[in-house]
């Protein structure tokens, strides 16, 4: 089974410890970069995409240092830190920037992947659904347009507009 | 930063370069029918491979060439580049 | 206040210049070459701050990165930085410092209460103890935690400093200057290769400043000074001191940190703080030598109890007394260094060696000279709160597991030798799978992985002699290859002691009846009973244990922690060290300053700016201006006190009844050439292409392959087998791209050539009921009547004497032409129109009258083509061509895409023709619908209708075709809007395009 799925590579990075500064998730959509305070003062931060697939967990800095640009342009003081700890994740982009939670046509497959380098805030009712179509086999009203065959009807969920070049984050 | 041999160039870091994702797809011809499952597998359906892995990338601040690489997407070593009108054995 | 612990004629500072700074308000000094941790040490300063979780008193651990405990607020030039190693901070006249995590003071700390509280806060005590209840977590539990967390304050202010990027390509890239480092570079540089040298501390020389070996009929030290000069006069190499390479990635790029100014009391004009090295090296030599490990035993975080080679480099390098009663606990050879170090220096130390009968020329030696050394002896707890008052020491049976009668004896400080740890973090970020090597208990890189060789102690071998031998052959060997240089380089004899084999001991057992805590990890506070909770709890995999009980996680990143964890892990889970594994190393090796890593792109030099020839005439005349992508566009032209909603108003009226003039050089300019050009837009475009005549300029729309509209514009064709092809300013560099891949890769076999002629012309759209008058005016010879030059016409002319294109095309929905004009040229041309256009009361409007002038004609831009609409939603079905394929065709086809109820472009009105709309509001039928509320459609953009005086808006609607009439709410919870309205066509003004023929 071939999916509308390519595997990229996210980088994220916390700085040394700090005491509290941030006390609420902040994203900058139009920069491409999100920071929290992790409660052990870390401040977490991430943003692009590497831009080519990838399963090596291992980026490399230029696209830290572009996000950290972005960072740096919404908030000056973050200069003043020091990046303490990177990695790098695997990610399964799909097509559209949507997931997918959906039965195959394989019994007893179900799917629930495609979620680009997002979805935590969704996992509780992600989760839900797909359990729900696992015990009922039969999707869910709340997943059910979050279908694999939504590719070929054209029925796509497509919030950023860039179709299918998933490596443009 | 990757280090990528253009075929026209020579070594060029990444930042030269613009990706276009996976070579080995092929555009159906024109003014042909194509059937669904065909089309979705141009479009949308792709193998994602790890380890060797045909790519797309054009010198978009160099030659302007479309070129093809072959690069391990488990380790990111680069074997091979090819020129857009090379055959790839 | 004096200096207790300095000792005279000894060390590498300079004691002709004295130094004055601030350690927690109190003032001290020390002096040229010390750094804070030394200075301090020297005034018998132990205790610099609190730890972590516990808030126990914590002291210096090392001397350098590895330092666990000794972090502190700076203070320099009226800017704090936090999280400072005292260790790796160079002393400056006027240095201030203060502790961290503590209050009120570092001396009576109100957080050590936690220590007392400890069973609260055992391993994973983030995931776990605050957990119920649940309410507890926000009102309580996590504002404690918080307030508790973190390390020193950050700063909000803007950072003043500025940091470079320097980007270099070398032969060999060698990081440490001890004796491997050394000895590679200069075989390498002897050949003629482009070398450079990396050395994170102040002074080169690494393990050669502080050993007491020979090399040739030198000292260590002196030979090191030696070679270092010699390298320094060679063109060919680059030494650099203060410059840690944190990170080595993909296809042998390497990145370090150079600290420029940070060991000044201010940053010198015209430097940077700090500057980023971008290294593409051919091969890599790692020479970064090894970290001493800690033996844990109870108590092992109080202030004095520190790394045995740390004390020996705070005698040696700084001339300063860690202690005048020092305890030495060793498994190995080490120690014996550091107390022979303290006995010349008429200090009287005991050593505890945990192995019964070690028997070496060091050994001899420290006997020799009267040190007092006890075997099969260890420390089973220190004992003093604020500092090391005294040892609590025992004799340990043979298997380690039974402690003799605990004796306490009177000592200042511990100093402590577990034996070595190769620094393998660079091998193991480029890919390296590490090997196990049994004789030193720890990790060595195996196979290399990328063009990278580890040298010396980072390999695992603790000889000078053969550290030498090996890193000048691998110097001559790499840069053989590359120079085909073969110039011999003489080996030095070395007069080195040698050492016997160490103990395999690591940790001393709890004496029967006491709990003592045994730290592992110093500033995570994570000790021995924490990871046998995680490992009881069911956690694993090392990379779990270290998650849950965030060993190794501190900003010292486990350096001296994590062998001690994996031992700890291993034999509570009986398995080898080997199969517990590490976790893996990620750059940066030590924390890097997020201001370097970015460097200068910052403020207005984050992108690029792009300006039109015609920018500075806009400045005079009071444009205000707007991003559009990279390029600065006027948004209007500022008249007295107007604001953008009167100006835009004023200056699309204008353009309604007489004319007005816009700069539109920023649209995306395509020079296509070749006798398959027409071909080649007939297969990109929708509509058809191959009967267009020379002289005309048509419309068209392109898709993706996924029938996605992916831009608009119109081409020209010039002549012949020449097209000027325009697109969005935003999707300029997309669309070349996108004809390049289908004439390279697709379509080969066209002959048609493709290039960006953005930037070689300037042009001027001039729209409005006088354009033509204008036009006529300014082409006097030209016949620019609806016959001579027609809607959709081109003709090319002579503007006093400037050659110019003129195309009658309009995006205002007005009569209008776009002139452009070689990008030099521009402002003259600007000029023209607007001095021979005063008669007719040209004025020059901006993209806001723009926007309203195309929104009320129901014209779409990028706010329609939005990377989801198809040339349906944009009322663009007409231009979609039946006959010939093109790309993205067959998508169209598919069932979303031709549903009758598809999203279609109309106009909205509010019903009381006064409520401006919000863009990107959403149109539902029932304004009080229970949530969610189903959306029909969104507004995708919105004006003030000139023509009719209201707000008009355009939206993509579910069924738009049929919904004309139809009385829909617009929804903006985010402006907190609720407006009823009514749908119109989205062609509010001029319906049938009268204007344009005109």
């Amino acid at each position: 089974m071939t999916l509308p799925i390519e595997t990229h590579l996210l980088q994220a990075c916390v700085s040394e410890p700090v005491k509290p500064v941030l006390d609420s998730v902040v994203t900058f959509g139009a920069g491409h970069f999100y920071v929290s305070q992790s409660d052990k003062g870390e401040m977490v931060m991430g943003g692009d995409l590497d831009g080519y697939n990838s399963y090596a967990q291992r980026g490399n800095l230029p696209t830290l240092q572009h996000v950290l640009t972005e960072g740096i342009a919404m908030m000056p003081f973050l200069s003043k830190l020091k990046m303490l700890r990177t990695w790098g994740g695997i990610m399964d982009m799909s097509m559209d920037g949507s997931p997918i939670i959906d039965k195959t046509h394989i019994e007893g497959l179900y799917l629930n992947c495609g979620w680009c380098y997002g979805g935590f805030k969704a996992t509780p009712a992600s989760g839900w659904t797909f359990a729900h179509t696992i015990a009922q086999d039969r999707v869910h009203e709340l997943n059910a347009g979050y279908s694999l065959n939504r590719f070929s009807t054209g029925h796509l969920i497509d919030e950023k507009g860039l179709g299918t070049k998933t490596w443009i984050s | 930063m990757l280090y990528i041999k253009c075929p026209h160039c020579g070594m060029r870091p990444q930042i030269e370069f613009s990706y276009g994702g996976d070579a080995s797809v092929k555009r159906p011809e024109l003014n042909k029918d194509v059937s669904d499952q065909d089309w979705d597998d141009f479009v949308y359906n792709r193998k994602s491979l790890r380890g060797k892995h045909l790519e797309l990338w054009q010198h978009i601040s160099g030659c302007r060439q479309w070129i093809k690489v072959e690069r391990d997407t488990s380790t990111h070593e680069i074997s091979r580049t090819f020129k857009a009108d090379e055959e790839v054995a | 206040m004096s200096q207790n612990f300095r000792i005279e004629n000894v060390g590498l500072i300079n004691k002709d210049k004295k130094l004055c700074f601030k350690f927690n308000g109190k003032k001290y000094f020390g002096y040229e070459g010390d750094t804070l941790a030394s200075a301090l040490l020297a005034n018998g300063v132990h205790l610099v701050g609190r730890s972590f979780k516990y808030h126990r008193p914590r002291g210096f651990f090392g001397a350098g990165v590895d330092e666990p405990y000794a972090i502190v607020q700076l203070y320099r030039n009226n800017e704090t930085e936090p999280n400072i190693k005292a260790t790796e901070q160079e002393l400056f006249e006027g240095l201030e410092a203060k502790s961290v995590n503590c209050w009120p003071s570092v001396n009576f700390d109100i957080g050590a209460i936690n220590n007392f509280l400890k069973i609260f806060l055992p391993a994973g005590f983030y995931y776990k103890t605050f957990m119920w209840p649940k309410s507890f977590w926000y009102r309580i539990y996590e504002p404690f935690i918080r307030k508790a967390a973190g390390l020193g304050v950050a700063s909000i202010k803007h950072d003043k400093e500025r940091y470079e990027h320097k980007y270099e390509h070398c032969d060999l890239l060698i990081a440490g200057s001890g004796p491997s480092g050394l000895s590679s570079a200069y075989a390498a540089a002897k050949n003629g290769a482009k070398v450079i040298l990396a050395e994170d501390k102040p002074r080169f020389g690494g393990s050669l400043l502080t050993s007491d070996v020979n090399i040739g009929n030198q000292s260590g030290k002196e030979w090191a000074e030696g070679i270092i000069a010699e390298l320094k006069t060679m063109p060919n190499v680059v030494v650099k001191n203060r410059s840690q390479i944190f990170g080595y990635y993909d296809h042998n790029m390497l990145v370090m940190s150079e600290k420029v100014s940070d060991h000044l009391p201010a940053t010198k004009k015209y430097h940077p703080n700090k500057r980023l090295w971008y290294i593409r090296a051919k091969e890599v030599l790692i020479s970064s030598g090894s970290i001493e490990r800690p033996i844990v035993f109870g108590n092992n975080d109080t202030p004095g109890v520190m790394l045995s080679s740390a004390a020996k480099e705070y005698l040696k390098v700084y001339g300063v007394l860690v202690g005048r009663n020092p305890l030495i606990f060793t498994n190995n050879d080490s120690g014996y260094e550091t107390a022979i170090e303290f006995k010349k220096h008429g200090v009287d130390p005991i050593v505890l060696d945990s192995r019964k009968n070690p028997e070496s020329e060091i050994i001899n030696e420290a006997k020799n000279i009267g040190i007092n050394i006890k075997n099969s002896y260890v420390v089973v707890a220190a004992q003093g709160y604020k500092k090391v008052k005294s040892a609590d020491i025992a004799s340990i049976s043979d298997d380690k597991k039974q402690l003799g009668k605990i004796e306490n004896i009177q000592c200042d400080c511990i100093c402590v030798s577990g034996f070595w740890t190769p620094t393998i973090h660079l091998a193991s970020q480029s890919g390296n799978k590490t090997k196990f090597k049994e004789e030193i208990d720890a990790f060595i890189p195996g196979q290399s992985k990328q063009n990278e060789r580890t040298l010396g102690a980072a390999n695992g071998v603790f000889s000078l002699e053969e550290t030498l031998k090996t890193s000048f052959a691998a110097g001559s060997e790499l840069s053989k290859k590359i120079t085909e240089n073969d110039n011999e380089v003489l080996i030095p004899n070395v007069v080195e002691k040698k050492s016997s084999k160490h103990d395999k001991f690591w940790c001393v057992p709890l004496p029967e009846g006491k709990n003592y805590k045994r730290f592992l990890d110093f500033q995570n506070d994570v000790s021995v009973s924490d990871v046998e909770i995680a490992l009881k709890e069911g956690y694993r995999s090392i990379e779990h244990v270290k998650r849950y009980t965030t060993l190794g996680m501190a900003t010292d990143q486990g350096k001296t922690s994590n062998l001690n964890g994996l031992q700890l892990v291993s034999e509570i889970e009986n398995k080898v060290v080997p199969a517990v594994g590490h976790t893996t190393f990620r750059p940066p090796y030590t924390p890097v300053s997020i201001g370097a890593i970015v460097g200068r792109e910052i403020g207005k030099h984050s992108k690029p700016t792009r300006k039109s020839p015609m920018h500075a005439w806009h400045e005079k005349n009071n444009a205000v201006f707007v991003d559009a992508g990279v390029w600065l566009r006027p948004r209007y032209y500022k008249r007295g006190n107007e604001n953008l909603f009167e100006g835009s108003k004023r200056e699309a009226k204008n353009v309604r009844t007489n004319v007005g003039v816009c700069d539109v050089t920023t649209l995306g300019k395509i020079d296509i050439k070749g006798p398959d050009a027409a071909e080649l837009l007939n297969r990109v475009y929708t509509n058809a292409w191959l009967k267009l005549p020379v002289g005309k300029a048509r419309y068209g729309v392109m898709l993706r392959e996924d029938g996605i509209v992916m831009d608009d514009g119109t081409t020209t064709r010039i002549s012949e087998n020449h097209y000027h092809m325009t697109t969005t300013t935003a999707q300029a560099a997309n669309v070349l791209s996108h004809l390049e891949y289908y004439l390279q890769l697709v379509w080969p076999e066209l002959n048609a050539n493709v290039v960006s002629t953005t930037e070689q012309w300037a042009g001027a759209a001039i729209a409005g009921p006088k354009s033509r008058d204008l036009l006529q005016k300014l082409f006097p010879n030209s016949n620019v009547s609806n016959e001579g030059l027609p809607f959709m016409g081109y003709m090319e002319d002579d503007l006093y004497g400037v050659k110019a294109r003129i195309f009658r095309i309009s995006f205002s929905g007005e009569l209008a032409y776009e002139i452009n004009v070689e990008s030099d040229n521009g402002n003259f041309m600007w000029e023209k129109i607007m001095e021979v256009g005063e008669e007719f009361k040209i004025q020059p409007y901006g993209t806001e009258a723009l926007s309203t002038l195309r929104i009320e004609m129901g014209h779409v831009a990028g706010s329609e083509l939005d990377g989801r609409t198809i040339p349906y939603d944009n009322a663009l079905e007409s231009l979609v061509s039946k006959k010939k394929d093109f790309i993205g065709k067959r998508s169209l086809q598919r069932t979303a895409f031709i549903a009758d109820d598809r999203q279609r472009i109309v106009g909205v009105v509010p019903l009381d023709k006064k409520t401006s709309i919000p863009e990107g509001s959403h149109l539902v039928k029932d304004a009080n619908a229970p949530l969610p509320n189903p959306k029909l459609g969104h507004i995708s953009a919105s004006c003030w209708s000139v023509e009719y005086d209201n707000p008009f808006s355009l939206a993509i609607l579910k069924d738009g075709k049929n919904m004309i009439g139809e009385k829909l709410f617009v929804m903006s919870p985010l402006k907190n809007k609720v407006i009823p309205v009514e749908i119109v066509s989205s062609h509010y003004v001029d319906p049938k395009g009268e204007r344009v023929r005109s």
